[in-house]
């Protein structure tokens, strides 16, 4: 089985490198950005299965950067990370095709089965021929 | 003012407090995010039972001093949110305008992050000393840094001036970069005369070349005292 890819968006620079190298211990292929306009650019240059997403992001913000994600990578499994303030956001966020949203700080064994969930519907999706 | 003016106002001020309990709060959360995965980092390095000791060690170490940072940064948030619930306690006090000033930056400078600008902040060591209401000078002081932080695109750079004057202060903020145009930002600077006339305040708005936007609110000892209200 391919090892799952998962970029990790937060401004919360330290937040956003204790995750990745927590993920990467646990067998997942992880990588950062800062904010929304970094996401998208590390998306063009290299696939990844599942993104994790902060709400509250500087500049086009998370739920600009969710919209802009499903419609250049349709399969791409989002999960909004938000703050309690911020999670009629993150709901919002499930109406614009993300998986599902969690409220930081998220247990990393929740955290993980999220991720692993997030994999297996991408998966699933990509094996389903289209129509047409 | 009218009635309808004042339940405005009244809804005005409330609104303020929350806007500032729920970035303090927000960025509390943060802090506690990221202390639980710097911490859970530790325990999964104790885990993994590195071959090499003392680089493990020096990475506990180098953990321990960014969780003591960020335990740091968080006791400033809580320090800040319960400067400011005691901002309300007394409708009329002497205090120190740069504090107060200083403590609005501080919560503003989340919302310049997230809109990519620069938020910076001069004044001296200590004052002026104003007398009146805290709550209502800080409101207006996040009001009119609000209008500042609007008024440009992402990139650009607000400065907040605070001065001592012969009666009082004078504290100007200034929008340097690349204008927005913002339907919101005439109702915005609306509030802030509307704020800086109450406490007795000369109030200059409007754009200064090269300067996006510039206030200035030239504030007296004694806000919104009978005298200032005379005199305004």
């Amino acid at each position: 089985m391919d090892r799952c890819a998962v970029l990790v968006v937060d401004d919360e620079l330290e937040f956003q490198e204790a995750l990745v190298e927590r993920l990467r211990h646990r067998g997942f292929e992880a990588a950062s950005a800062a904010d929304g306009e970094g996401a998208l650019a590390q998306l063009e240059q290299r696939p990844f299965d599942v993104v994790l997403l902060d709400v509250g992001l500087p500049g086009i913000g998370g739920i600009e950067t969710l919209e802009r994600i499903k419609r250049a990578h349709p399969t791409i499994q989002v999960l909004m990370l938000s703050g309690h303030a911020d999670v009629k956001l993150a709901v919002r966020g499930m109406d614009l095709g993300a998986f599902d949203y969690l409220v930081k700080p998220v247990p990393i064994e929740e955290l993980v089965y999220r991720i692993e969930d997030a994999f297996q519907t991408k998966r699933l999706a990509e094996s389903v021929p289209d129509e047409d | 003012m009218t009635r309808a003016n004042q339940a405005d106002l009244q809804q005005q001020r409330i609104a303020y407090l929350g806007a500032v309990a729920a970035s303090l709060s927000h960025e509390i959360n943060n802090v506690l995010a990221t202390v639980g995965e710097l911490s859970g980092l530790i325990g999964d390095l104790a885990d993994g039972a590195a071959p090499d000791a003392r680089a493990a060690l020096e990475r506990f170490s180098s953990i321990g001093e960014k969780i003591e940072r960020h335990v740091d940064r968080g006791k400033g948030y809580v320090a800040s949110l319960n400067r400011f619930a005691h901002s309300m306690d007394r409708p009329r006090t002497a205090f120190d305008a740069g504090e107060s000033v200083a403590a609005v930056v501080a919560v503003c400078e989340r919302f310049a992050r997230l809109r990519k600008l620069t938020l910076r902040l001069e004044r001296g060591a200590a004052g002026p000393e104003l007398r009146g209401s805290p709550y209502d000078f800080e409101h207006l002081v996040f009001r009119a840094i609000a209008a500042g932080l609007a008024a440009v695109e992402g990139g650009g750079e607000v400065t907040v001036v605070l001065s001592p004057a012969h009666t009082g202060a004078v504290l100007e903020i200034t929008a340097d970069g690349q204008p927005v145009a913002d339907a919101e930002q005439e109702t915005r600077l609306a509030l802030v005369e509307r704020l800086g006339l109450e406490l007795g305040a000369d109030v200059g708005l409007g754009a200064e070349p090269p300067a996006v936007l510039r206030v200035r609110l030239a504030l007296p000892e004694d806000l919104g005292s009978p005298e200032a209200e005379r005199s305004s």
